[in-house]
This record gives C-alpha cells, sequence and structure tokens, in this order.
C-alpha cells in the first residue's frame, strides 16, 4: 500500500460529508467540471502533509474545512477557469501550528473566504495566499481571528500580478485578543502589480470594546456571557453554512471550545 | 408598588461634577417627564443608574425596591427591571439581533426559573418586529450595525418591549424618528405601560413626545440640579420660557451670560 499518495475524485453534483485521516504525504482532491456541490470535510492531520485541492473549470463548489490535529499541512487551491469556490476554513488544533493555505485563481475564477482560528495558550503561524494569476479573478476574505493567552502570525496576502485586468481583491481582518498577554499579527496585504483592479483592505484588531460589552449587560448579559457572545460571532459565519447534522454534530463543539467553550 | 430612589447623588465623569446632588422618585406606575437644556446631565443621570463605567458616583444612593443599585453590576441592575433606551445605542459587530435577544430573555427568565422556548420567543420577536413597523430582516442583522438613527431607536424600544421592565428610562427615543414613527413608538410604549404597569422616565427636547406620553410630573434639570419640579403645565410654561426664565428663578447665570455681562462693563 502506498502510503505517500492518496487520491480522492469528487465528480458528484451532491452535499456530501468526507471525514479523514491524513496520514499519507500527499492527498489529492480532484472536484470535476461543471458540478455544483457543498462538500463538507473534516480532516484530522496526523503527518506533516501536502493537500492538493483542484476545482475543475466552472464548477460552482461550497467547501467548509475544519482541520484538526498534531502536524502542520500545506493546501494548495487550484480554481479552473470560471470556477467558483467559497471556502469555510478553522485549523483547531490543540498546539502550536503552522499551516499553508495558498489559493490559485486562473481566468474567470472567482474566490470567497472566511478562517476562523483561535489561539488559546499556544502559537499559530503560516500563511493564506490568494495569487490572482490571470484575468477576470475576484476574491473576498474574511480573517476571524481570536488568542486568548496565545499568538497569531499569520501572513495574509492577495497578489494580482503584472498585465492582469479586471480583477478585485478584498481582505478583512477582524481580531480578538482577550488578555493582556495575547497577541495577533495578521495584517492583510494586497500586492498589486496592475492598474485595472479593484483592491481593499480592513484590519481591526483589539480587546473588545468595553461600550459593547456594557450595551449587552444593559440588557441582562453577565459580563462573561457578553464576551462569549461576541466571540460566537466569530464562528457564527461558519455554523449557518453547515446544514449537515452529521458535521454540525461533529465540528460544532470543536467550534465553541475554541472560543472558550460552553 | 416599587420605587427607584435617588438620594443626594453626585457623579462625574473623567474628572468633572456633572451631577451635583440629584434627589428624585419613581414608582413602578409612574410618568415622570425629564428635561433640561443640552448638557446638563440627563444622559449621565440615566447611564449612572444603568452603572456605565465611565461614570463615578462620588455620593449618595440609589435603590430599586430597597435593593442597593450601587452595589450591583450593570446586568444585575438589567436583571432587577430596569431598562435603558440609550441616547445612542452602541452597535455590536457579528452579534445578530434575534440571538442577543433571545440570551438576554434567557438570563431574565432563569431568575423566575422559566423557560423560553424558542418557539415563543420566535413568536413574540416577530410581533413586536411587527407593532414596531420595523423591516422583518432586522432580526437577523447585526445588532445596530448600520441601522439609520430611527432604526436604533425602535431597536430599543423593540428590546424594551421584549424584556418587559419595571423601570424604563427613554433617553430622547424621539430624535431620529419621522412623525409617524414617534406615534408608533410612544403607542408601543404606552401599551406595555398599560399590560404591565411600568415606571417611565422620560427624556426629551420636544413637545410631541409628552402629547403622546403623557407626563404625571415633569422634572427639570440644570447643569447638574434638579432646578424645578412640577406638573404638565410645567411644560407649557417651558415652551413659552425656554430654561432661561428658571435658570434666573433658581439664581443661576450663565457663563456666557456672564462673560458677555463683563465684556459690556468693561
Ligand atoms: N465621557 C465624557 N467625558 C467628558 N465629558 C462628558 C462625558 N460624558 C458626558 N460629559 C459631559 O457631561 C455633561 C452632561 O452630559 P449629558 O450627556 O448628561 O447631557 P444631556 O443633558 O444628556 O444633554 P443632551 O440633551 O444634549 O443629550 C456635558 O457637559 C458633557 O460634555
Ligand atoms: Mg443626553
Amino acid at each position: 500500500m502506498n502510503n505517500d499518495l492518496n487520491v480522492l475524485n469528487i465528480k458528484k453534483e451532491d452535499n456530501m460529508v468526507i471525514i479523514k485521516d491524513i496520514s499519507s504525504k500527499i492527498f489529492i482532491f480532484n472536484v470535476e467540471k461543471n458540478i455544483k456541490s457543498k462538500i463538507y470535510l473534516l480532516l484530522n492531520i496526523k503527518e506533516e502533509s501536502k493537500i492538493d485541492l483542484n476545482i475543475g473549470d466552472n464548477s460552482n463548489i461550497e467547501i467548509i474545512l475544519i482541520s484538526t490535529g498534531i502536524k502542520s499541512f500545506d493546501l494548495n487551491i487550484n480554481l479552473e477557469p470560471y470556477s467558483s469556490l467559497k471556502l469555510y476554513s478553522s485549523d483547531l488544533y490543540d498546539a502550536d501550528s503552522n499551516n499553508n493555505k495558498i489559493i490559485n485563481l486562473k481566468d474567470g475564477s472567482s474566490f470567497k473566504g472566511y478562517e476562523f482560528l483561535s489561539a488559546r495558550g499556544f502559537n499559530i503561524s503560516g500563511v493564506f495566499h490568494i495569487n490572482h494569476n490571470e484575468s477576470n479573478t475576484t476574491s473576498k476574505s474574511d480573517f476571524y481571528y481570536l488568542s486568548n493567552k496565545g499568538e497569531i502570525n499569520r501572513e495574509l496576502s492577495s497578489i494580482i500580478k503584472k498585465g492582469i485586468k479586471d480583477s478585485e481583491a478584498i481582505e478583512n481582518v477582524k481580531g480578538i485578543l482577550t488578555s493582556n498577554d495575547s497577541k495577533i499579527d495578521a495584517k492583510p496585504v494586497l500586492i498589486v502589480d496592475s492598474l485595472d483592479v479593484k483592491a481593499s483592505h480592513g484590519c481591526a484588531i483589539g480587546t473588545i470594546d468595553e461600550n459593547e460589552i456594557y450595551y449587552l449587560m444593559s440588557r441582562g448579559l453577565t459580563r462573561e456571557d457578553a464576551q462569549r457572545i461576541i466571540s460566537y460571532s466569530l464562528i457564527a459565519p461558519i455554523l449557518r453554512e453547515i446544514d449537515n447534522l452529521e458535521f454540525r454534530e461533529l465540528v460544532e463543539p470543536k467550534l465553541l471550545s475554541a472560543i472558550g467553550g460552553i | 408598588m416599587a420605587k427607584l430612589i435617588i438620594k443626594d447623588l453626585w457623579a462625574s465623569v473623567s474628572g468633572v461634577t456633572i451631577l451635583k446632588g440629584i434627589n428624585l422618585e419613581l414608582s413602578t406606575d409612574e410618568t415622570v417627564a425629564f428635561i433640561g437644556p443640552n448638557g446638563s446631565g440627563k444622559s449621565t443621570l440615566a447611564y449612572v443608574i444603568m452603572g456605565h463605567p465611565s461614570y463615578k458616583v462620588d455620593r449618595g444612593e440609589i435603590t430599586f425596591d430597597g435593593k442597593d443599585l450601587l452595589k450591583m453590576t450593570t446586568d444585575e441592575r438589567a436583571r432587577l427591571g430596569i431598562f435603558l433606551c440609550m441616547q445612542n445605542p452602541y452597535e455590536i459587530n457579528g452579534v445578530t439581533n434575534r440571538d442577543f435577544i433571545k440570551e438576554a430573555l434567557d438570563k431574565k427568565e432563569t431568575n423566575s426559573n422559566k423557560i423560553v422556548s424558542y418557539y415563543k420567543f420566535a413568536t413574540k420577536l416577530e410581533k413586536a418586529i411587527e407593532d414596531l413597523k420595523m423591516d422583518k430582516d432586522l432580526a437577523t442583522r447585526y445588532v445596530n450595525e448600520s441601522f439609520s438613527g430611527g432604526e436604533k431607536k425602535k431597536n430599543e424600544i423593540l428590546q424594551m418591549k421584549m424584556l418587559e421592565p419595571k423601570i424604563a428610562i427613554l433617553d430622547e427615543i424621539d430624535s431620529g424618528l419621522d412623525v409617524d414613527a414617534v406615534k408608533i413608538v410612544s403607542d408601543n410604549v404606552n401599551e406595555l405601560k398599560e399590560k404591565n404597569g411600568m415606571g417611565l422616565m422620560v427624556i426629551s427636547h420636544y413637545r410631541r413626545l409628552f402629547e403622546y406620553i403623557k407626563p404625571d410630573r415633569v422634572i427639570v434639570i440644570i447643569n447638574g440640579v434638579i432646578a424645578k419640579e412640577g406638573d404638565s403645565t410645567l411644560l407649557d410654561y417651558i415652551d413659552s420660557n425656554g430654561f432661561d426664565s428658571i435658570k434666573k428663578e433658581i439664581g443661576l447665570v450663565d457663563e456666557v451670560t456672564l462673560l458677555e455681562t463683563c465684556a459690556f462693563k468693561r
């Protein structure tokens, strides 16, 4: 048995749940051309691995990717021409991690990303790069990070190469620090070498605004409730996408514990 | 009948004394109009009652139903049945109105061991939104975020309707509301008061609101001091004479006037 390479082809137009232990060095997901599909992925990363995800021409895919594990991974996502991908992802490790996600966009493809990470007493590093390699490409990415006595150092960038036309890149970071010894360093960077594009970014990192807490408390929520409901807003966008019950049962407790649990 | 009682209250913000010995009583069946010039301390009093962390109580006491509010956290005061419709409600990104109100209601009911079923809650919320002629999607939008001025005010009243407080302080709920909305909001306030009984402290600069929400008493605050009290005819008096006549009555002269007089004399 070859443990170094593992290939999974996704051909159906359907909602599907895939739960995998990844212990191979290279893992490849191929999503067919011209399909529309919602894929729930729960990956338990046991070995350092390289994961390739190829979205076929003209396919319209939504992926909810939750990873747990003990080893880091490099995720490469290739969007073939005119495909679109919505990726809701969260790496829910209990220790230091250094996961890299790289998105490559070809002609006419579009990417919408949402990443949630939570550092509770450990360090998270790695990159999230979006490469606009061809024209007519759009990307919109939201990064929601939470740090509680931990550190997040994440390199976020959208790169639009020279000569590329009619493209757009938007990046937004929201970071919540819940203790004095928490740190988040994750400024979005737009590297634009073309004039014919729209690009914008925003970044708000800080402790929870006392006025927001006050407002919630004035309606009867305790300080802890207020903090929790505000932190919950970081995972809500992912939970809202999960309409598969089996997957939700697996993932919801992990997401909740990442914001301090109930 | 429970009572909110404020005795000799002195309060400051950033080291500046704003409230200078406020005495005030409000029982859960009466409506008080609380009026005064800009910057006189109306919102300050409202915030102090609700325990805002920026305001410091330097002296005096506030009790409700015999309980010492100043010893309680803001959320404890809220769960006791005190509600503040804020002049400038805060925005909370990422938290939906519905989730937040459900949580607030659950917290209130755990006090009395009632359980709010989601169905009951949703029905009540839907009706309240309808009563206030608000957009349905305001339930799923983030708390006050990108709400128009009027929508924010309605959202305060929506929360009040859901939480059914014993005492509500309405801090300029009419500012930013169009004429029809003032009527709608007032009707909702009156209806809740009729249904449950509720003490109201209504802060406003506009006479019109008090045509809809009729006060039993009128209290005038100037420069952090209660300058005059009376029945609703006091509103007419102030309408035609302004606050200046009251200032003169109590021997208070504007700093600006004082400066002008000096300049003139020289
Ligand atoms: N956080 C603050 N820092 C400094 N000064 C403040 C602060 N909050 C209020 N003040 C001052 O306290 C005084 C009273 O303000 P307050 O908001 O209570 O007035 P108000 O009677 O509600 O006025 P308005 O009718 O304009 O709403 C004002 O002079 C105001 O500038
Ligand atoms: Mg005010």
